[in-house]
């Protein structure tokens, strides 16, 4: 890894179809982060990770996002992906017509200035595959196109092996996936970790994932909010009581039914 | 050779003898005709390249068991109009129509193709895929019948049309009209437009516009190449690039 980085967001409000849904989050993500995100359905976790990558149904209404000293807000969303932001979708689009691995080569090569060659893609790409389990003939299917929603959590984290970002915001990675497939998934992220650093941030709601994780930093959001921030033992904490205690403690109460669902990103 | 081509520039004429097969090559537009004697097989492919306006009007006779496959890769930046209207009145007939389109700007590309079964112990199949971009039009009309006596026929359909620009459009007409029971029939069709979420998705991934719209020519042309040797193949994707201003 080289320069140290931090993304910094500050103040930030979002509506999704004219609905507010983060209501003013601040969160500063350093270099070699590994953040357990943790909140219930529907309270703006997923919309954060949305607003970051640039999704043009997120509208910054106010509040500023800045990686070192770049102004996230004003990059496009390809741009944002380049500076090294990855966003590994919980439910990714199935694209009929493009192939696999025309896909994950184009990933690679629009970051270099000269393409990878063609036995180097393959060769690398075999390596990855094997680590992730992911029989490797799915590269030659459509994007996506009838994969299994485990398939489909395999190749998000493909592509994450192969973009190798600063930032992987990964959004219930281990949604749809056997508890074997979890341990791969959780053991892939650690060793990217400890190889090449960086950060990661997590949403999931499996206590095994995130045990397995070992983040060093859990984040809870709540309404729209960021309501607290811990340690490990926090995810414990919310496992034997639930979000109510925080709820409680920090007098929250908002009707979940008033908030946009964040599956409207999700479902297409 | 057995074949007879007349030299004539709207139109073709193919004769096939008894248990005969014959695979011919055909660029840019040509109208044929055709006649198969009892167990032949003509196989053609045709590229369009032509910056023209392409009409094409297929005919043809048919007698027992013989065989009749077509694929039509057709990249030329003008409007096309395929008429394929056969009558397939003998026994143990085989039609296999497969069509790849890509189309541009303004153009408008028609595809009508209609099998009639007859008799008995025939096979048809008709693939149609397209990709409309900026402000053209796509337009697949199949049609398969199955008429009383055609019994034990196969009957398939499968149409496909991607959407990419918002001005694009496309419609599908995968018609089957059967009218003896012991008929086995599938079609599907769909139409996807290529919606924010897909481009947002592949955005996201640092890819821009253009890398898209490549990937998805080159899917494209990945299973029209199948059906091309070598030569015509390098020839496809020159002229591809040239058309398509990525």
């Amino acid at each position: 890894m080289a320069d140290k980085f931090k993304l910094v967001i500050k103040n930030l409000h979002v509506s999704v179809d004219k609905k507010e849904i983060l209501k003013g989050v601040n969160l500063t993500i350093n270099d070699g982060d590994k953040i357990a995100f943790l909140g219930p359905n529907g309270n703006g976790k997923s919309t954060l990770f949305f607003t970051i990558s640039g999704h043009p149904k997120c509208i910054v209404t106010s509040g500023t996002i800045f990686f070192n000293n770049i102004d996230v807000l004003k990059l496009s969303v390809d741009e944002r992906s380049k500076l090294g932001i990855f966003l590994g979708l919980q439910n990714p689009c199935e694209v009929a017509g493009i192939i696999n691995s025309d896909f994950l080569k184009n990933i690679i090569d629009v970051r270099n200035t000269v393409p990878i060659k063609l036995f180097d893609f393959y060769k690398i790409l075999d390596q990855n595959c094997k680590k992730i389990k992911f029989p490797f003939e799915m590269v030659h299917r459509n994007l996506n196109e009838n994969f299994s929603g485990g398939e489909k959590k395999r190749n998000e984290i493909l592509q994450m092996l192969l973009i190798k970002p600063k930032i992987a915001l990964l959004d219930e990675i281990d949604s749809g996936l056997d508890s074997d497939a979890i341990k791969v998934i959780a053991k892939v992220i650690n060793d990217e970790y400890k190889k090449n650093k960086g950060s990661f941030v997590i949403i999931s709601h499996y206590d095994k994932m995130l045990e397995l994780i070992n983040p060093n930093k859990v984040v809870v959001m709540i309404d729209g909010k960021i309501v607290m921030k811990g340690e490990k033992d926090l995810i414990k904490k919310i496992s034997e009581k639930g979000f109510d205690f925080i709820k409680n403690s920090l007098n929250i109460t908002h009707d979940k039914q008033d908030l946009v669902d964040e599956c409207c990103f999700k479902k297409k | 050779m057995n074949v007879v081509s007349k030299k004539n520039k709207t139109m073709n004429n193919f004769f096939l003898n008894q248990a005969e097969n014959k695979e011919i090559f055909i660029r840019n537009s040509k109208s044929f005709n055709f006649c198969l004697e009892k167990n032949s097989s003509l196989y053609i492919k045709n590229v369009i390249f032509k910056p023209d306006n392409n009409v094409i009007n297929i005919s043809g006779n048919f007698k027992e068991k013989s065989i009749f496959k077509y694929v039509i890769a057709d990249f030329s930046p003008g409007n096309t109009s395929l008429n394929i209207n056969l009558d397939l009145g003998n026994p143990g007939l085989q039609v296999d129509v497969s069509i790849f389109c890509l189309s541009f700007k303004d153009n408008q590309k028609k595809f009508n193709i209609c099998l009639n079964n007859k008799n008995k112990n025939i096979k048809t199949n008709i693939d149609s895929f397209g990709i409309a971009f900026d402000q053209s039009k796509i337009h697949f009309l199949n049609t398969c019948i199955a008429q009383k006596k055609s019994k034990k026929n196969i009957l398939s359909q499968k149409g496909k049309i991607i959407i990419f620009d918002k001005k694009a459009t496309g419609s599908i007409q995968p018609i089957l009209k059967i009218f003896e029971n012991d008929v086995s029939a599938t079609h599907n069709a769909s139409i996807g437009y290529f919606n924010n979420d897909y481009f947002f998705y592949l955005l996201s991934r640092g890819l821009k516009t253009t890398d898209i719209k490549k990937m998805l020519i080159n899917g494209f042309l990945r299973q029209a190449s199948r059906f091309f040797d070598k030569n015509v193949n390098e020839e496809i994707n020159e002229v591809v690039k040239k058309y398509v201003q990525c």
